[in-house]
């Protein structure tokens, strides 16, 4: 008997060997769990041996579902639950069974955001402090989610769950996101066993760029009223059912992020209809609407100001009639899409209720991954690919003529900043501007029927996103991994919220935290947050020369009174902004925001980063060979170029593509029509075109 | 030109597009050639600076989204029903000047701030 005993002191001397400074006896947290040891008999022969059948991995004793939702560029002050003008009924039904949180953040940016959720550290310390476009080549910029940052995913399946990820992923690096991989960082690779969505920022939702794991696939084909929402829910549904009949004893993390309300606004016209006229007093009054709101809901404190717009956002009031009904019309359009993506959220919320799961199931729904975008520009856009993409204008008159295509297949549109900014009440700024918590800010809910006893309440510590991974470690009774696929793992770096469940008026623990976005700032520490004021802001079109990161200056609040960021009184307490920036410099050295860089065009040059065509000047293709990403083609923008294919035409004739870039919103095609080879180039221009189907947008195809 | 068919059989398409330079999106000559005999061109006045698209792709023998023109919209993907043997690109050199190159980065900027 004296076999077992010899691993068993070996492990003893692994666990010293890698004992804490402290000296601490601590078994360290290795995933994949060790491989246990055989505990039967072995003989020559099966009459003489005893069995002893490997167990694999269980999650723990009643280990909750976690359900995790999030949409996409949704301010704090947009959906109703938090007294925004947008009907978010499932949001309502999981507050009401569950737990508000008004003082949670994100990073002000979208993959920075995703990346510090998933990866449950802070966006820089996992390469995330950009998007992978403006990726550099430090540490905190890289775009690279490192090993040591091991993913939700990963972690709950070694833990025996069951894991899965519908709709948005943009944090595979761009020279990664074609089919030649690498995968590691598709969510495949990241511990979850099913993906069912699409990868970058943006998504057209009629006809989206969907993968199921890593292969292509276009769902949408020959059904006209496909939409991503609907689809993600059915999906999601399905995944879930199947789990629970083949595994009910085993958990899972079903991961739910919409396109959902990113440009383009996408959403089906009943939908966007409900909201008909609800927008016609403008963002000036929609504002304070919301903010009224608010307080008698008691989401925001009795005396939260509203604060002052900008004064580069004009006033709705000095609007012309014509601009009125246009904008009113982009916000019926935003507001519709977010119902409609609540409302299939609400079908997946169901499904889980009607299998009799709700109740142990943790369900986490952040509003937004950010504060509303305000990259629309002032007047908004029908087709973001040609104004913000290629910098083509769009006149008012061209707008007009586009109104009711607006959310639906033919539009690519944006709302206007005013938009934005009315959806982030009562902050101020919007996305990117991660200085102050219009940028930041979100709406965000916490229901767990089984744990959650003061449903309906409302929590005020400070939170970010960091938080929820710890949290859902928490629920679930999993001890972080200290190494994990060999790599020794960075701590985490948010708190669970778990404390916050059974009292409104626990001390937060992330009494600390940094913000930094393109040079914008921000520090909040014990109640009082520093704020640089932005010297970019997210819908200056001109690029001019970049401020030094030393030019910005700084504002305080004392947020604990000044919920909304109202009063700047820097001048009275220039002792707590320098202990503020003190701490920022702190927190930055710490989590690898160094170098600040403040340059916007520079970072967009591919040539800073890998790339699979670089240097390539001849490509050869063959059939079969679809959805290859823009950035890992062929460019041909800017040079001469030629394309030859080699066919054979049978007796019958012939037509269709050879090959083709983009579609309707921008690109060109090479291809025989009616049995005549063509070669079409849509191009934008500056000139609305009356002609034929082509008055819809201001491209004009040239067809040879 | 009036459009011609092609006749059944082994062809090489080619279409050759000579831009004209001075700038960014600037445009240039189109030529498409069939078996090397040039049977149509058309000067395209503009191109596209930055971006074709912020989430469609490059496809081979279809087209997989949204269709570049609607005259094939009913027939998506609307995949080549001959038989495509191969596609073969080639890229000549961008002659941008350094102004130019940096003006692009800027619209690339632009264009990539916005698709996040």
């Amino acid at each position: 008997m004296k076999r077992p005993l010899i691993p068993v002191s070996l492990v003893f001397v692994l666990i010293t060997g890698c004992s804490t400074p402290s000296g601490s006896q601590q078994a360290q947290e290795i995933l994949p769990k060790p491989e246990g040891e055989f505990k039967g008999k072995i003989e020559r022969l099966v009459k003489d041996s005893t069995t002893d059948f490997p167990k694999g991995v269980e999650a723990p004793k009643g280990a909750p579902n976690v359900l995790l939702i999030l949409t996409d560029d949704v301010g704090f002050g947009a959906a109703s639950t938090f007294g925004g003008p947008i009907q978010t009924p499932t949001f309502q039904r999981l507050a009401d069974n569950g737990l508000k949180y008004n003082m949670y953040h994100t990073t002000a940016l979208c993959s920075p955001t995703r990346a510090a959720l998933f990866a449950g550290r802070n966006h820089h310390s996992c390469a995330s402090g950009n998007i992978t476009e403006f990726a550099t080549g430090y540490p905190g910029y890289n775009s690279l989610v490192p090993k040591s940052c091991g993913s939700v995913g990963e972690v709950l399946r070694e833990n025996g769950y069951n894991t899965s990820w519908f709709g948005k992923m943009h944090n595979v690096p761009d020279w990664m996101s074609s089919r030649a991989g690498p995968f590691d960082l598709w969510p495949s690779g990241l511990g979850f066993e099913y993906f069912y969505g699409f990868l970058g920022g943006d998504s057209d939702q009629w006809h989206p760029a969907l993968y199921e794991n890593t292969t292509p696939i276009e769902p949408y084909l020959g059904k006209a009223d496909y939409i991503l929402n609907d689809d993600l829910a059915d999906k999601a549904i399905t995944w879930m059912r199947m789990q629970h009949a083949l595994a009910p004893n085993k958990p899972w993390l079903l991961y739910y992020a919409t396109g959902t309300d990113h440009a383009p606004h996408h959403a089906p016209k009943t939908w966007i209809d409900k909201y008909k006229g609800q927008f016609d007093q403008g963002w000036d009054k929609v504002r304070e609407e919301t903010l009224a709101r608010q307080i008698k809901l008691g989401i925001v404190p009795a005396n939260t100001q509203l604060t002052k717009r900008p004064d580069q956002i004009p006033a709705w009031d000095s609007l012309t009639p014509d601009q009125k009904r246009l904008y009113a019309r982009m916000m019926e359009v935003y507001a519709g899409a977010l119902s409609h993506a609540d409302y299939d959220i609400g079908r997946v919320v169901d499904a889980v209720q009607d299998s009799g799961q709700l109740d142990n199931t943790l369900v986490i729904y952040m509003m937004g991954d950010n504060g509303a975008s305000a990259e629309g520009s002032l007047q908004g856009t029908t087709n973001e690919v040609a104004t913000a993409g290629n910098g083509i204008k769009e006149d008012l008159s061209f707008m007009l003529s586009m109104i009711d295509q607006l959310g639906g297949p033919l539009g690519y549109n944006h709302y206007p900043v005013g938009w934005a900014h009315a959806m982030d009440t009562p902050m101020q700024w919007t996305k990117q501007v991660a200085s102050h918590f219009g940028g930041t800010g979100n709406a965000m809910v916490i229901s767990w029927p089984a744990r959650i006893k003061d449903k309906g309440g409302l929590r005020s510590q400070f939170s970010h996103v960091t938080d929820i991974t710890p949290t859902i470690y928490e629920a679930a009774g999993i001890k972080p991994p200290d190494v994990m696929d060999g790599v020794k793992q960075k701590p985490l770096e948010g708190f669970s919220l778990v404390y916050t469940f059974d009292n409104a008026n626990a001390p937060t623990k992330h009494t600390v935290q940094y913000f930094e976005m393109m040079v914008n700032r921000g520090l909040y520490k014990d109640g009082w947050m520093a704020s640089t004021t932005p010297l970019r802001l997210p819908w200056i079109t001109t690029v001019g020369k970049d401020p030094s990161p030393d030019d910005f200056k700084w504002e305080l609040y004392n947020v604990s009174q000044d919920f909304s960021q109202a009063n700047n009184v820097v001048e009275k307490e220039p002792g707590k902004l320098k202990d503020l920036q003190d701490t920022f410099d702190t927190e930055a050295k710490k989590y690898n925001v160094y170098p600040l860089d403040s340059s916007f065009a520079a970072r967009a040059d591919p040539a800073i980063r890998p790339s699979l065509t670089r240097g390539r000047n001849e490509f050869t293709y063959y059939p079969g060979m679809i959805r290859i990403p823009e950035g890992s083609a062929p460019d041909f923008k800017n040079k001469s170029w030629t394309i030859a294919a080699e066919v054979t035409v049978p007796p019958k004739g012939a037509d269709g593509i050879l090959g083709t870039m983009g579609g309707r919103f921008g690109g060109w095609g090479f291809g025989s029509q009616m049995e005549s080879p063509r070669s079409r180039m849509p191009y934008p221009t500056s000139r609305s075109i009356n002609s034929r189907s082509w008055h819809r947008r201001p491209f004009r195809p040239a067809t040879i | 030109m009036a459009p011609q068919a092609l006749s059944p059989g082994n062809h090489i398409v080619r279409a050759k597009f000579e831009y004209e330079g001075g700038g960014l999106g600037k445009g240039g000559m189109a030529t498409l050639l069939v078996d090397e005999k040039p049977v149509g061109q058309v000067h395209i006045p503009q191109t596209v600076v930055v971006r074709f698209s912020l989430d469609e792709t490059f496809d081979i023998g279809e087209d997989t989204g949204t269709p570049v023109v609607e005259d094939y919209v009913n027939k998506m993907p609307y995949a080549f029903t001959g038989t495509l043997k191969k596609l073969v690109v080639v890229l000549e050199p961008e002659k941008l000047s350094d102004e130019e190159r940096a003006r692009l980065r800027e619209e690339a900027a632009k264009a990539y701030m916005a698709a996040q």
